[in-house]
């Protein structure tokens, strides 16, 4: 497993990430400094043999991703990034791929960028830009689901308040069809967890 | 009482965090009262249906009902709606006073989150009436769910709750009611429910002092427990027995603007930890509380954690970047852990 950790009262943005090994003898741990950068999010893509992380800069807006091996500790790599500013406030792992949510700087005062949603593949480095967009308020949360019933992305897209006057919703992209649809809420959703069929 | 796990490194790690909370308790649901068990009803799969404690060798009836009502009966109370009521079967039951019953539930979209409520009826020759009706298990059948953690943004006081989402039809099916939370807002990693393994109860911290046991079926407040200060990320066992509330250091450094602290930095990077040494029996461990999923909460302190771990800290906040970023929980293995492990 991984964890990693920053500082959040050093202007330098000290980081790490440390690669965590338990066993019945105890645990290990190597760990891998992101010097001047934050490392918010990672996730595994076990079907690639990647470990996906982004990484924040400090005074910046935006952030980048790199990629190491997970089953070895290797040199990590920066992964392209076909766009200037990304904000990745969160991955999730499909297959051979990554869906990665842009939330935006959507914060008042003077946030103009709306979130928006990406596909990388892993193996062709390839992306994909969702077309559909989310101005004044960016996605909180991220939820992949597959199984025998759904092959979904869902979205949580908190409320704007008025005089925007956005409602509450779970957006969904339904991968089979190709359509869209929202779930209204009754309040913001914060975080979600899918619970696919086993 | 059910014995209290003891509770090592690496399950607080797995937990990202460190105090840790351990939260079970009380032995399980079985009674001398006969009831009825169930397994989680998912779409695609066998629901079984177990009748648990009936007399011996008596007949054991079971119905179902797409619909629940309550209605006094010289039998006991009937909890299905009679208009649409079905036998499933017949069984005899063992001498140990059980019986079973497999269903199996077709993979259909249309089924999803569809109310199915079963009763079982028992001769009993004990009984005025020669025969009994047992409490009835109220389900909904499973197919793919989404939960989400939602508080109001603007209202004053802030009302939170967990929406139970059929992820199949795109419909709320129900809603837990947290009432007022004051709490600082959730990253995406927080306030996702855990269940036990048959799905009958789920567990969710609705703020950081407060545990909610819910119905995942109908959504209904089973119990609420208050904790101290914790992570609003749960964990369960594998088995789904007991879910595991990690409370926040108590000797944490002063946190300031909601911000955590926290370096695993400061290790020394590219060298192996060594396995976690024991430290001697009673050495300075955080009390931990623990509960059971399967039988609802009476909460209590438990015995500490078997390594040092007590004495690492971890904070989770949501806290702000100077660039005006979110930034995401962090965990961290800490000062005395790492003077011991390293």
């Amino acid at each position: 497993m991984f964890v990693t950790s920053h500082e959040p009262f050093s202007l330098s943005f000290q980081s790490s990430l440390a690669r965590v090994q338990i066993s019945a003898g105890g645990m290990s741990a190597l760990v891998q400094s992101g010097a001047n950068t934050r490392l918010p999010r990672f996730e595994p893509v076990p079907a690639v043999d990647l470990l996906l992380v982004s990484k924040m800069f400090p005074l910046v807006p935006a952030s980048g991703l790199y990629e190491q091996q997970l089953s070895a500790s290797g040199p990590d790599t920066d992964a392209p990034l076909p766009w200037v500013y990304l904000s990745c406030d969160d991955m999730v792992a499909d297959g051979t791929g990554m869906w990665v949510m842009d939330a935006g700087d959507n914060e008042p005062p003077g946030g103009t960028e709306p979130g928006r949603l990406y596909r990388i593949d892993l193996t062709t480095h390839a992306w994909t830009q969702y077309p559909h967009s989310w101005p004044f308020v960016g996605p909180r949360d991220l939820e992949l689901v597959r199984d025998a019933l759904t092959d979904e992305v869902y979205l949580a897209c908190r409320a704007v308040a008025p005089p925007i006057g956005i409602a509450p919703v779970i957006f969904v992209i339904d991968r089979r069809t190709g359509t869209e649809r929202e779930i209204t809420t009754a309040q913001s959703p914060e975080s979600m967890l899918s619970v696919p069929l086993p | 009482m059910a014995a209290i796990p003891r509770v090592d490194c690496a399950s607080i790690l797995l937990g990202r965090c460190l105090a840790p909370l351990v939260l079970a308790c009380g032995a399980g649901v079985a009674s001398a009262q006969a009831h009825l068990e169930h397994s989680a009803p998912w779409l695609g799969r066998t629901l079984d249906l177990d009748v648990v404690g009936a007399p011996a060798n008596q007949t054991v009836e079971l119905l179902y009902s797409p619909s629940r009502t309550s209605i006094p009966t010289p039998l006991g109370t009937l909890e299905l709606r009679r208009r649409a009521l079905r036998r499933l079967g017949v069984r005899t039951s063992d001498g140990s006073g059980h019986a079973t019953f497999h269903i199996a539930v077709p993979l259909d979209p249309a089924l999803a989150d569809q109310e199915a409520h079963f009763q079982a009826i028992v001769t009993d020759p004990a009984a005025p009436a020669g025969r009994t009706l047992m409490n009835a298990s109220h389900l909904r059948l499973l197919g793919t769910r989404l939960y989400a953690h939602e508080r109001s943004r603007y209202p004053d006081p802030i009302q939170g709750g967990l929406e139970i989402v059929d992820a199949v039809h795109g419909a709320v099916s129900a809603r837990v009611d947290f009432g007022p939370v004051d709490d600082a807002e959730l990253t995406n990693e927080e306030g996702k429910p855990v269940f036990s393994a048959n799905f009958a109860v789920g567990a969710v911290m609705a703020t950081s002092t407060r545990l909610v046991f819910f119905d995942p079926f109908f959504g209904t407040t089973r119990a609420e427990v208050p904790v101290a200060p914790s992570s609003r990320i749960l964990w369960t066992d594998a088995a789904g027995a007991r879910v595991y509330v990690l409370e926040k250091g108590s000797s944490a450094p002063p946190v300031q603007g909601g911000a955590c602290a926290s370096s695993i930095s400061r290790l020394r990077p590219r060298r192996p930890i060594s396995p976690c040494p024991r430290p001697p029996p009673g050495s300075g461990a955080r009390a931990t509380t623990a509960a059971r999923l399967s039988s609802l909460p009476s909460i209590r302190r438990a015995a500490p954690p078997s390594c040092g771990v007590s004495r690492c800290r971890a904070w989770w906040s949501r806290t702000r970047s100077p660039s005006g970023l979110r930034s995401r929980a962090s965990s961290t293995i800490c000062g005395s852990h790492r003077a011991r492990c390293s």
